[in-house]
């Protein structure tokens, strides 16, 4: 019997691999992307994105359910400006990349031109909540038919309070030395005080 | 057939003849009407009408239908051509092609719904971010606003580039005679379009090019195609110009009305020709040269603060001298006025 030290593991069943002549790639990973990532100058092996960051976690959950949907050549992914502007590293889809916060509007498009295909907007939260609202309200309100669009909050890994699109460590180190706002900047809320600092993704 | 049309209704129905099935656009006087014609069209031959809830938004609807290798337009007057710069440049960018009319009206600002050319820096020069250019065809009737609408589709395509059809409020306004021949134009393929389909799976559209070299290499290629246009694609009228000693030049409206005051200014013995830039860009720089280079001197008329003149300055390099005459604010010049302007201008009057 193991003593309370020992820690027990499981045997892993081995993965299949993927190789190329610089890397080898030893996780398990959808169909849906890519093998290598050539579409990036280099690290084709990795994301972009920084550890800890959502979007890895999104990409796989959206890969995986558009590999077990067996729609990997009916879709069309919308990338928006942020980080995951270059979703189409990944992604072995149709790719159309759009201006900030236009994605549902250009979706529209794309959606109505290819009425029985699939349509996926992707979108961070200031992407989708700050610079379009006005798209994604609309888009909604028009009720615009089999339209994916995905909420992908940027600071997941954070303990701040979420306060809204854009509240971010980034934003805090990038832009706004004093924070984005009062509550970043350990002020109390004081009146007319919250709109003197935009908040604007630290990304851009 | 023969029927009797108004400015903005041809636009749709040549857009309809060029296989046009996606219209996406915002009411503004003095557009609207092409908006209304599309949702009254477009449907019927099974087509696509949206009303956006924003210029933003339809240009950005339009960047998605273009993707979709769809052809596809929109309308608008100078306030929405403002709020649709910044797709424009996408647009242009990431090498998709559509067609965006301008009816043009007064400004700056709010200004006023009566007929300028005041746009012609916004839309012939850029106005957007970042080195492209918009081909632009200019119609001086209600039979090119139909016509022109159609050559604007196959320029988009032929270039993979915005195109606009820049008019103003009143060719858009006008009523006249048009002619259309039914004729079924099919757009031409396009393999770079995103289409949810396994042969253009590996597509994809964008403007972004991360590394320097990658971004000039992209903007070379497009510096090469926009050379190819101005080799090829400009267009231009004359009208009684082999023996002219003043040449007077004016697109759209302006260039109807010059077009009665050169035949006035003839019977009076004047030698007045008329020069009609139909392309804006590219500019057809070279003809108005060999045109005015046999002349003596040169009149420019718009309805704008002196806009289009300064590619007649820069085709002419100083070779003439080039006077300008221009009205704003809705105002349009009548024949009597510009009569007037040219009797002042004369070389043999001086």
């Amino acid at each position: 019997m193991a003593g309370p030290n020992v820690i027990q593991i499981a045997e892993i069943p081995e993965e299949p691999k993927v190789s190329n002549d610089k890397y080898e790639v030893v996780h398990q990973k959808s169909e849906v992307f890519y093998p290598q990532y050539e579409r990036k100058s280099d690290l084709q092996h990795q994301t972009h994105y920084c550890p800890g960051c959502g979007h890895g976690v999104a990409h796989k959950l959206i890969a995986e359910a558009l590999e077990d949907l067996g729609v990997q050549n009916d879709t069309i992914l919308v990338s928006p400006v942020g980080c995951s502007v270059f979703a189409y590293y990944y992604f072995d889809v149709g790719n159309v990349q759009v201006a900030h916060g236009r994605a549902p509007a250009a979706a529209t498009g794309l959606k109505r031109a290819c009425p029985d295909k699939i349509v996926i907007a992707y979108q961070g939260d200031g992407d989708l909540a700050a610079i379009g609202t006005a798209e994604i309200v609309h888009a909604a309100n028009r009720g615009e038919k089999n339209q994916r669009l995905l909420r992908q909050q940027r600071d997941l890994r954070h303990d701040w309070r979420p306060d809204g699109a854009h509240d971010s460590c980034r934003t805090t180190q990038h832009h706004f030395p004093l924070g984005a706002s009062p509550d970043q900047r350990r002020l109390p809320p004081a009146h007319g005080r919250d709109a003197v600092f935009p908040r604007s993704s630290g990304l851009h | 057939m023969r029927q009797l049309c108004k400015g903005n209704v041809a636009v749709i129905k040549g857009a309809v003849l060029a296989g046009c099935r996606a219209y996406y656009g915002y009411p503004i006087t003095p557009a609207s009407e092409v908006a209304e014609a599309a949702a009254l069209y477009f449907p019927e031959v099974g087509g696509t009408f949206v009303q956006a809830e924003s210029e933003t938004a339809s240009i950005n609807m339009v960047y998605g239908a273009a993707s979709a290798g769809v052809r596809v337009m929109t309308a608008s007057s100078g306030p929405g051509l403002s709020l649709m710069q910044e797709g424009i440049s996408y647009l242009a960018g990431a090498e998709l092609p559509c067609v965006i009319v301008d009816v043009m009206r007064g400004g700056p600002g709010l200004g006023n719904i009566a007929p300028e050319q005041s746009d012609y820096f916004a839309m012939v020069k850029g106005g957007g971010h970042g080195n492209y250019r918009n081909l632009v065809v200019a119609p001086a009737s209600v039979q090119e606003m139909a016509d022109l609408t159609i050559l604007a589709f196959e320029l988009a395509d032929r270039y993979r580039n915005p195109a606009i059809v820049l008019t103003d409020g009143f060719v858009g306004q006008m009523m006249e005679p048009l002619d259309l021949e039914y004729r079924e134009i099919l757009p031409p393929e396009k393999p770079w379009a995103v289409k949810g389909t396994a042969e253009t799976r590996k597509n994809m559209i964008s403007s972004i090019f991360l590394e320097s070299d990658d971004l000039e290499e992209h903007q070379r290629r497009m510096e090469a195609k926009y050379m190819r246009a101005q080799q090829r694609e400009t267009r231009w009228e004359e009208y009684r110009t082999e023996d002219a000693e003043l040449i007077v030049v004016g697109y759209g409206i302006v260039s109807r009305v010059l077009r009665s005051a050169v035949d006035e200014a003839r019977k009076q013995g004047m030698k007045v020709g008329l020069f009609r830039p139909i392309t804006l860009w590219p500019f057809p720089s070279k003809e108005i040269a060999a045109t005015a280079l046999r002349a003596e001197k040169i009149l420019v008329v718009e309805l704008s603060n002196g806009q289009m003149v300064e590619d007649v300055r820069l085709a002419l390099n100083g070779q003439r001298p080039i006077e300008f005459y221009g009205r704003v604010g809705g105002n349009v010049p009548s024949v009597e006025e510009l009569l007037t302007k040219m009797e002042e201008q004369m070389p043999s009057s001086v």
